[in-house]
């Protein structure tokens, strides 16, 4: 029981690190990313491929190095900040709102599409194996032991991130994005620089989901393309809706919800015999999230621990998701500047 | 060069695919103002109806029919749950959202009735044809000739038609179209009727060309149809159909000097460097040339 616990816990903190990055991307920044999978993935493979070695020979991949766990973590995240960066220069430039989202799903499908078919890359299909269990080398705990260092490990990196990202979300950096996220051009006349914060926070979501992937590939020990696919970042989505949009304390309470939720609702849902006898519960797992995600948005669109907003009481113009409520000449009026502003 | 011009040919048949179902989406897109996620479910219906027709009769027009029919129950069905957020004033990106979810509740919900194997259509030997330099089969002719026949009944539709006028007054402007008497509700309904069902013929009409029918046969090819319509600039109709020759052609054609499985790859690719430098399709229109 206290296995299971822990490793429930395990896969739940370290999820809890991928919610935090698309929370600063698409909460705070306001730009719905769906590539969050793909930094994930090239955080596990860089941790992976700087400790796991050298290959042996019908295997291949890069680097194969027996490093420190913890560098390894350190590349994983300048990887994952340097791919945030190449691809925020390429579409934060231009693209908002639903051109992103498709956009950044097209980068995910040729990062994948590269590394499941570019061999000596990443080992396409096989993947990197060998992942040695984090400074297991070092502590020679028992496998009990050892599972509850890790969850222990994990949870004090998770506090530094929770702590740097409350001090990001309240620093001025953090105001001039969530100015910037809710009404861009009154920011610009203020002098904010739009496209260089969202890239900055772009950047940082990136190197945090990175790290998060870091730690994923320490419990799995392996890490190839059957291990993320560009769907689980719906579950990510699913998680932050339901938590609370731009509240990270929400975020993690929302990540705990859909993972207790999906582990031990499927577990009582008997096992139907499908047309060719396949494993079901992911399939009704994804089900659930859906329409999980759409009830949220229809009936409590904030989210169970809503966003905190600087000017709460005051008169507020704009909300990210619903039309303020006002005539409905006057909605128009300010909408139709909106958009004629974004053009 | 023999080589090159079968590349065009496959690539003609693939732009086919892509024109309905591009045309379909852009469409939808410019009358309703939505940016419709689970387009791509849309179409996997469609190849998934006509396999459970094929038990029945071996018809192909009757199941191309019913094709139709389910991409079109599937579009009114969301767009009976978009039309509530709607009316709590929901704004454009929780309507994406929410298409999102509806695919990958589609998405799933094939996966559980059919299962994740792949299937394929028990289709009669086509005849081939020698067509100027290219090599075609008769199916593939039927494929082209009911791409353009559908191309050909949108132009007729949008610029003769009484209903077309209506669509494209509500695409430009909901406020002025009410005003002038049009039920904007109808018009969007019935556009989505007539998209739903392109979406499902086309659905039907990749399966038939791919060859394996799976539960993400149309969401792996959404972003294929997402790369034409961009190139033709969101919204554009007959930007879409340019959009579609072009992907098509250079997908095909690339296939045979690059490693088939990067060709996705260059279309995604192609949809990137639209987004990022031309997200207004790559041919103007005239009043924007202007402003």
């Amino acid at each position: 029981m206290t296995q299971y616990v822990t490793s429930f816990l395990e896969v739940g903190v370290v999820f809890m690190f991928f919610t935090i990055a698309l929370n600063i991307r698409w909460g705070w920044a306001g730009d719905l990313d769906l590539s969050v999978f793909s930094y994930i993935a090239v955080g596990a493979y860089i941790t992976a491929v700087f400790v796991a070695g050298k290959p042996t020979p019908p295997d291949e991949w890069i680097i194969g190095l027996r490093w420190p766990f913890l560098v390894a973590l350190l590349a994983s995240m300048i990887a994952g900040g340097a791919l945030s960066l190449l691809f925020g220069m390429l579409a934060l430039r231009r693209l908002r709102g639903d051109y992103f989202a498709i956009g950044s799903l097209c980068f995910t499908l040729i990062v994948y599409a590269i590394v499941s078919q570019f061999l000596p890359l990443f080992d396409s299909f096989q993947g990197v194996t060998g992942v040695p269990q984090p400074f297991e080398g070092t502590l020679k705990l028992s496998q009990n032991a050892y599972d509850i260092f890790y969850l222990v490990f994990s949870i004090a990196v998770l506090g530094v991130v929770y702590a740097f990202t409350q001090h990001i979300y309240r620093s001025p950096f953090g105001r001039s994005l969530r100015a910037i996220r809710d009404d861009p051009e009154a920011a610009l006349a203020f002098g904010r620089n739009v496209y260089v914060s969202k890239l900055k926070a772009y950047v940082i979501g990136g190197m945090l989901a990175s790290l998060g992937g870091g730690l994923y590939v320490g419990i799995l020990g392996t890490w190839n393309p059957f291990a993320w696919s560009s769907s689980e970042t719906f579950l990510l989505l699913c998680a932050v809706l339901i938590g609370g949009i731009a509240n990270t304390k929400g975020v993690l309470l929302g990540t705990f919800i859909v993972m207790v939720a999906l582990t031990e609702a499927t577990r009582y849902i008997p096992a139907l015999p499908g047309p060719s006898g396949q494993d079901d519960s992911e399939a009704i797992q994804y089900i659930i999230v859906s329409l999980l995600i759409m009830a949220v948005l229809r009936w409590r669109p904030q989210g169970i621990l809503p966003e905190k907003r600087d000017l709460d009481g005051v008169a507020q113009s704009r909300n990210l998701w619903w039309r303020p409520q006002g005539t409905l000449a006057e909605n128009r009026d300010r909408d139709s500047l909106a958009e004629s502003g974004k053009q | 060069m023999h080589t090159f011009f079968l590349g065009v040919g496959f690539g003609l048949v693939t732009a086919s695919v892509l024109a309905i179902s591009a045309v379909a989406l852009t469409l939808q897109f410019s009358v309703t103002d939505v940016p419709n996620f689970s387009h791509g479910e849309l179409m996997t219906i469609g190849a998934y109806t006509v396999l459970e027709a094929q038990t029945l009769t071996s018809n192909l027009v009757v199941g191309a029919v019913l094709a139709a029919a389910s991409g079109a129950i599937l579009a009114l069905i969301l767009n009976l749950v978009l039309r509530r957020f709607m009316r709590a004033g929901a704004k454009r990106f929780v309507l994406f959202v929410i298409t999102i979810a509806y695919g990958l509740l589609l998405q799933n919900v094939y996966q559980l009735v059919w299962g994740v194997d792949t299937r394929a259509y028990t289709l009669p030997l086509s005849q081939v044809h020698h067509v100027g330099p290219m090599i075609l089969t008769g199916r593939q002719l039927a494929i082209i000739a009911i791409a353009v026949l559908a191309m050909l009944s949108i132009h007729v539709m949008l610029k003769y038609t009484r209903f077309g006028k209506a669509q494209r007054a509500v695409a430009d402007n909901k406020d002025l179209a009410r005003v002038r008497g049009i039920s904007v509700g109808r018009v969007v309904t019935i556009t989505w009727l007539i998209t739903g069902s392109m979406a499902g013929l086309a659905g039907f009409i990749l399966g038939m060309t791919v060859g394996a029918i799976t539960p993400t046969l149309g969401f792996n090819f959404l972003l294929t149809v997402f790369a034409a319509v961009i190139i033709g600039g969101l919204g554009k109709p007959y930007g879409a159909m340019a959009g579609a020759l072009i992907i098509g052609l250079v997908t095909e054609v690339s296939a045979l000097y690059i490693d088939p499985d990067y060709t996705t790859v260059l279309a995604f690719a192609i949809l990137l460097l639209a987004l990022a430098f031309r997200p207004q399709g790559l041919v103007a229109t005239f009043r924007e040339v202007q402003a």
